[in-house]
């Protein structure tokens, strides 16, 4: 018996292992696609990729962007499809961005993405963005200066956002996230076409507000910045603020955002109306001052400029904040998700009709600036008569 | 011959039995932000069970499992109680089996068969369960190294996702989706745990059924736990239990610095290697209580034909993802709360009447909750 | 050419007993007919004592395998001065011989035909007298030796350089050199039916439990085998788990690194004509430990065990999750590193896992060719096939070039553990098989079945993987690192031994 399990066994492994590689593939046989945008929707789904041919090996490895687009029914079909131009099967776990044009964020993105959450292939890192005046494969299209292919450049320029600033990166999960939570809307950055040095370039700046799937408007770049801001992000955005440093004289001096630190509560006041309590305290560093004679071993001119700093911030904020409770009434800070998470008493009596109380949700602002850091000097440049 | 454990392997076998094939999976997913109250409330729910499976077992005394059985039981109640144990266990075994094939399939080769990795995990179980449970339990004393190593390395990378606001509001829907996710996590997978009451043939002392079973189920529901409600505070509260395989899911989205990234792989590879703990043990127990249920003394000869019965079997109970989740929910709980619950009980009570008959009761310094 | 261990009824006694006669002219009858015939090598010394009646003898022994000179000062030279008194025959003859006549500092009598050729062959001289039935046995045994050098096969930065050589005799009191104790205790057993090779089992008596000596010695008696011309036939013989791959015994050629193996309460085993000590019981830890980690400071040695650790980790694995990774999840590769594979892999003509099988052939090839030559050759060999051969693959695509460094690091790896290297090409074989069918979860279930092979074997009823499954921390102080010595205060647990206790006092927890 047991002399002829052995063999027996060792045959069932062998025709085991002998009877194919199912799943078995060769990378040069990929195409590695790295970005794919959606364009349309209704009435047909037009999916554009943008894909590496990588060629060289050896020392030097080349790599050139490819763009296909394809109509068909759905994105999933689409994207099958796009496989038979491109001569190598597309694979899609290596992308990098995922573009959705403006017209389609409009119409609502579910349609766009659900197909890329639900698929094995993508990853669901991927960076999400809304085209703004442009379609996806116009800006697959475009010609980034340094980098080989767009997506790679939109990568890059989304890896150094904490130092450009004027938007905020989401990966297609935090997206998701967003989508499922419930007092939260999402928002996802925009990438816009400019020119320079007469071609096109994509840069990404300012941020799509959502309404659940549906884009509702768009905030700028400074306006992003006070997203960030409000979300407690770790941005270094730059504040260009006409200060007060005589007693005629305003001059435009650069801060930029060092370190902040935000908290959000929600109130519940006596009479049963609600409101949110934000404190922002905010670590900034003179980046410029310009011609202003100021001087920050000037305690009391430094106090002065942090509290014009403060006025500047609350000002910033509230028109933010005007804009997304009342423009908008798309609860990009979570205000109900606040709510629903410290005060759920609230949120069940409230939560059914959110937009309504987000509207005139009060806001209590409390902003505290402080000048940290002021270069390498404290002085302004000296410049004799 | 007696095959004897050391208890520090035997703990981590219980362990990796518990931890192993459940670890992927969206366990008490039902209750939301609440999972980690369920967990702590399972846990405490399972400690009783399991003081009195080690009860049971200690007061077999040294003796191996079927002369013990035979002692505390009686000749044909055990017998039947065995025969009945290794069909719950050789599902079991089938059920492992086919979450793991099911697992690979979703995750990472999409066209080839289940047979095909089913058959190679059976040929492996069956390797070890032949060997014997001192094999067993050293194999999982150097895997469980790894896998609680990398369990922990990755606990680690994901703390800098995690989003503690994911667990608030507390019970926002009442104490229901609590017990409930509490009861789905008693059914699968802490008192499986009854498995190994099979596994083990004996024990050092009186006191190791104790030693073994209660700090490694404890440590196992805990590091679950840990797990569980990182992955949670990961994906989002919503989203945890949208997915088959959250703290895949968690672990897909790790970077560290662009360059630590990509690491679910490591996640499915530690998994792979605790369903092959659990999968062999149930097969071991299936085929010691089978061989004793029919009178024989070596249960070796049964390992082989359970073990090749596990591959069908795997496709038979539970062909598809789907059929894995709406198993735990609809067609499993009878069986389990029959097996997990009341047999063991039922059983608990036979054995402390019989003992205090034989007087052996009085002798075991240990009540349940003693150790 | 063993042709005087054909034991024969006849001999020069006429009862046909095995004895020598009393007549000289017959004994060198029945030695240059039978149990020496054409044996060129034999040499007859015929001398004659002095005195009024001098007396016939002859010396005889085997050429090269005696100190001459000895032989002659102190055999030759007294017996041809001796005035031997007269009426002395038999027993009393020798006994006066040896008492008064010869001066070498040993010499017995035999009286068995068949024992003398035993003995010639041993490199002893045998003095045969006319009227006389017995053999004069006089060790003079001198034949070709190496001297104690550096073993070549296990050299060291730090450490003793003294290595063992072939002689049994040698290699036992290098061990006592380091071990000067009254506990330190050999046994002896012989084995192999032509060869009659001595093997001593070596073991201090005060650590080590007796029943694993008695276990060796069992085992080593048990073998039946006609030669036993080096410790790895015994080895072979007596291992446990034989069918798996792993060594369950260890070997050493440093007297330092047998003497540290035997103070742990292990058996060592030496056998006469062999460099090699065996080592029992022998565990999988080992083979990660270097004899030079207890002479470094334990920090580095400490690293340098976790380097050996990751380098067997390396070798068996890099070419099937490598394979794996291109073939099954190129989804796990960072992109940039998957776009330059790509490329490098564009013109190649083989699939991935032909190419792995082929180069991991060719580098185990220009091992295996440049192991066993002189070295200057050696390293041509080396130079012509990784520099030359590896450069040209990838010129002319045929090779990729992550391919092979995935070879060479997985080579080099594997010379870091010399005692798994050859093992290890048997794992890599097997890994890179499974992940070519199942990628990475192939990989995972041929690294469930090596350490399922590990935890079923055990060495002389240790299991194999003691220390690496024990919780104990003084049993994981010598496992994944190397702690201080004076941290060290107890022998290792699961060699069972009588005595636990290594150091007194500084740390010492007692056991």
């Amino acid at each position: 018996m047991r002399r002829r399990l052995f063999p027996m066994l060792s045959l069932l492994l062998v025709s085991l292992l002998l009877t194919g590689c199912w799943d078995y593939m060769e990378i040069e046989s990929l195409e590695f696609v790295f970005g794919l945008g959606v364009d349309q929707v209704k009435p047909e789904v037009v999916v554009v990729l943008e894909m590496a041919k990588t060629s060289g090996g050896g020392q030097q490895t080349m790599v050139e962007p490819k763009v296909l687009s394809t109509k068909s029914q759905s994105a999933a079909t689409a994207a099958r499809a796009l496989s038979n131009p491109a001569g190598l099967r597309t694979f899609w776990s290596h992308a990098y961005v995922f573009l959705i044009s403006e017209q389609v964020a409009q119409e609502g993105i579910i349609p766009a993405m659900e197909h890329i959450v639900r698929s094995r292939h993508l990853r669901s890192t991927v960076w999400v963005f809304i085209t703004k005046e442009c379609t996806a494969e116009e800006v697959f299209k475009s010609k980034p200066p340094v980098a080989n292919s767009v997506s790679e450049h939109l990568n890059s320029i989304v890896l150094m956002q904490d130092a450009i600033s004027g938007f905020l990166p989401l990966q297609v999960w935090q997206l998701n996230q967003a989508f499922a939570a419930e007092g939260v809307a999402a928002i996802l950055p925009t990438v816009k076409l400019v020119h320079q040095r007469g071609e096109l370039v994509p840069i990404v700046e300012g941020t799509a507000v959502f309404k659940r799937d549906r884009m509702v408007g768009w905030l700028d770049g400074q306006e992003s910045d006070i997203l960030c801001l409000l979300k407690g992000l770790d941005q270094r955005s730059y504040y260009v603020v006409d200060t007060k440093v005589t007693d005629h004289g305003y001059f435009p001096i650069t801060y930029e955002l060092v370190g902040n630190r935000v908290e959000l509560k929600p109130l519940v006041r006596k009479d049963g109306s609600i409101a949110v309590a934000i404190s922002l305290t905010l670590e900034l560093g003179v980046e410029e001052i310009g011609a202003a004679p100021l001087s920050f071993r000037d305690e009391k001119l430094v106090r002065s400029v942090e509290a014009q700093l403060a006025t500047f911030v609350t000002r910033e904020v509230r028109g933010f904040l005007w804009k997304i409770q009342r423009e908008y009434n798309a609860d990009i800070l979570g205000f109900g998700q606040l709510f629903r998470r410290k005060k759920p008493e609230v949120w069940r009596r409230l939560g059914e009709d959110w937009d309504a109380q987000l509207r005139d949700l009060q806001v209590e602002l409390d902003v505290q600036c402080k000048i940290v850091f002021t270069g390498t000097s404290s002085e302004p440049l000296l410049v004799r008569e | 011959m007696k095959e004897l454990v050391p208890d520090h392997q035997g703990l981590v076998l219980v362990m990796l039995f518990v931890v192993g094939n459940t670890l992927v999976f969206a366990l008490g997913g039902v209750a939301g932000p609440d999972i980690w109250l369920a967990f702590l409330l399972a846990t405490v729910l399972a400690i009783p069970m399991i003081l009195l499976m080690a009860r049971v077992r200690s007061l077999m005394g040294g003796a191996s499992l079927a002369c013990g059985l035979e002692q505390l039981l009686g000749k044909w109640p055990s017998r039947a109680l065995a025969f009945a144990y290794a069909g719950y266990a050789w599902r079991l075994a089938c059920y492992v089996v086919s979450d793991v094939t099911n697992f690979i399939q979703a995750v990472a080769l999409p066209t080839t068969p289940q047979v095909v990795t089913a058959t190679l995990f059976a040929l492996l179980m069956l390797w070890a369960a032949k060997e014997g449970v001192e094999v067993l339990a050293r194999f999982a004393a150097i895997m469980s190294k790894v896998v609680f190593n990398v369990l922990f390395v990755t606990f680690l990378m994901l703390l800098s996702q995690v989003e503690l606001g994911e667990f608030q509001p507390v019970m926002y829907n009442g104490v229901k989706p609590v017990w409930l996710g509490a009861f789905q996590l008693l059914e699968f997978p802490f008192l499986e745990v009854v498995v190994l009451f099979w596994v083990f043939d004996c024990f050092r002392s009186k006191k190791s059924p104790y030693r073994v079973f209660l700090p490694g189920f404890v440590a196992a529901s805990l590091i679950l736990l840990v797990m569980a409600s990182t992955s949670l505070a990961v994906v989002g509260a919503e989203r945890y239990a949208q997915f088959y395989f959250p703290v895949w899911a968690a672990v897909a989205r790790i970077n560290i610095s662009t360059f630590l990234t990509r690491l679910e792989a490591i996640i499915g590879v530690t998994f792979a290697i605790g369903s092959f703990v659990k999968m062999a043990a149930c097969l071991l127990a299936a085929s010691r209580s089978l061989a004793y249920s029919f009178g024989f003394a070596d249960y070796r000869f049964l390992v082989t034909p359970l073990a090749l019965g596990v591959i069908p079997g795997s496709q038979w109970f539970i062909s598809t993802l789907l059929d894995v989740e709406l198993s735990v929910i609809k067609t499993y709980p009878t069986s389990a709360t029959f097996f997990q619950a009341v047999l063991p009980v039922l059983i608990w009570i036979w054995v402390e009447w019989r003992a205090r008959k034989l007087g052996r009761g009085k002798s075991s310094p240990t009540q349940a909750g003693g150790q | 050419m063993f042709f005087w261990q054909r034991t024969k009824k006849k001999g020069p006694d006429p009862r046909g007993l095995d004895r020598l006669s009393s007549s000289l002219e017959t004994n060198l009858h029945w030695l240059q007919t039978d149990l020496f015939a054409s044996d060129e090598t034999i040499v007859y010394r015929r001398i004659k004592t002095s005195g009024p009646k001098p007396r016939d003898c002859v010396l005889v022994y085997a050429d090269n395998m005696v100190k001459h000179e000895y032989l002659s000062q102190f055999v030759l030279r007294p017996l041809l001065k001796a005035e031997l008194p007269k009426g002395l025959r038999g027993e009393e003859l020798a006994r006066y011989l040896a008492e008064q006549v010869i001066e070498a500092d040993s010499s017995e009598c035999i009286t068995g035909y068949s024992q003398i050729g035993d003995k010639i062959m041993g490199g002893v001289g045998v003095l045969l007298v006319d009227g006389c039935p017995l053999g004069l046995v006089v060790d003079a045994q001198g034949w070709a030796k190496r001297t104690v050098t550096e073993p070549p096969s296990e050299s060291v930065v730090r450490g003793p350089r003294l290595g063992f050589s072939e002689d049994l005799g040698v290699n036992i009191s290098l061990v006592r050199l380091q071990i000067a104790s009254p506990n330190f205790k050999t046994r002896f057993v012989q084995v192999g039916e032509q060869t009659k090779t001595r093997v001593a089992i070596l073991y201090l008596d005060n650590v080590t439990s007796l029943d694993l000596v008695d276990e060796v010695q069992r085992r080593i008696e048990e073998i039946t085998i006609d030669a036993v011309l080096d410790s790895g036939y015994i080895q072979e013989y007596i291992r446990d788990a034989p069918y798996s791959p792993f060594p369950t015994i260890g070997h050493t050629e440093r007297p330092d690194a047998a003497a540290a193996k035997i103070l742990e309460g292990r058996v060592a085993v030496l056998v006469d004509g062999s460099p090699f000590a065996l080592t029992m019981p022998y565990l999988l830890v080992e083979a990660f430990q270097a004899n030079e980690d207890y002479y470094n400071h334990w920090m580095v040695a400490s690293f340098h065990r976790l380097i050996r650790y990751i380098s067997f980790f390396i070798t068996t694995s890099t070419p099937a999750i490598y394979i794996a990774l291109i073939s099954y999840h190129p989804q796990l590769i960072p992109t940039n590193l998957v776009v330059s594979i790509s490329a490098a892999r564009k013109n190649v003509p083989f699939p991935g896992i032909v190419e792995v099988i082929i180069m991991g052939l060719v580098f185990e090839i220009l091992r295996e060719g440049g192991v066993r030559l002189p070295r200057p050759i050696g390293q041509a060999v080396s130079i012509v096939g990784a520099i030359v051969l590896g450069e040209a693959a990838v010129s002319a695509s045929l090779v990729s070039a992550p391919m092979i460094i995935v070879v060479g690091l997985t080579g080099v790896a594997g010379f870091v553990n010399p005692w798994l290297n050859d093992i290890a090409v048997l794992f890599r074989l097997l890994f890179v098989v499974l992940a070519s069918v199942l990628g990475l979860y192939g990989y995972v279930l041929g690294v469930i079945a090596v350490v399922l092979l590990l935890s079923s074997m055990e060495s002389f009823g240790v299991p194999y993987l003691s220390t690496m499954t024990t919780l104990v921390p003084q049993d994981i102080k010598d496992t994944l690192l190397r702690v201080p010595w004076w941290q060290m205060t107890l022998r290792p647990r699961y060699l069972a031994s009588k005595d636990r206790q290594r150091l007194q006092g500084r740390g010492g927890r007692g056991s």
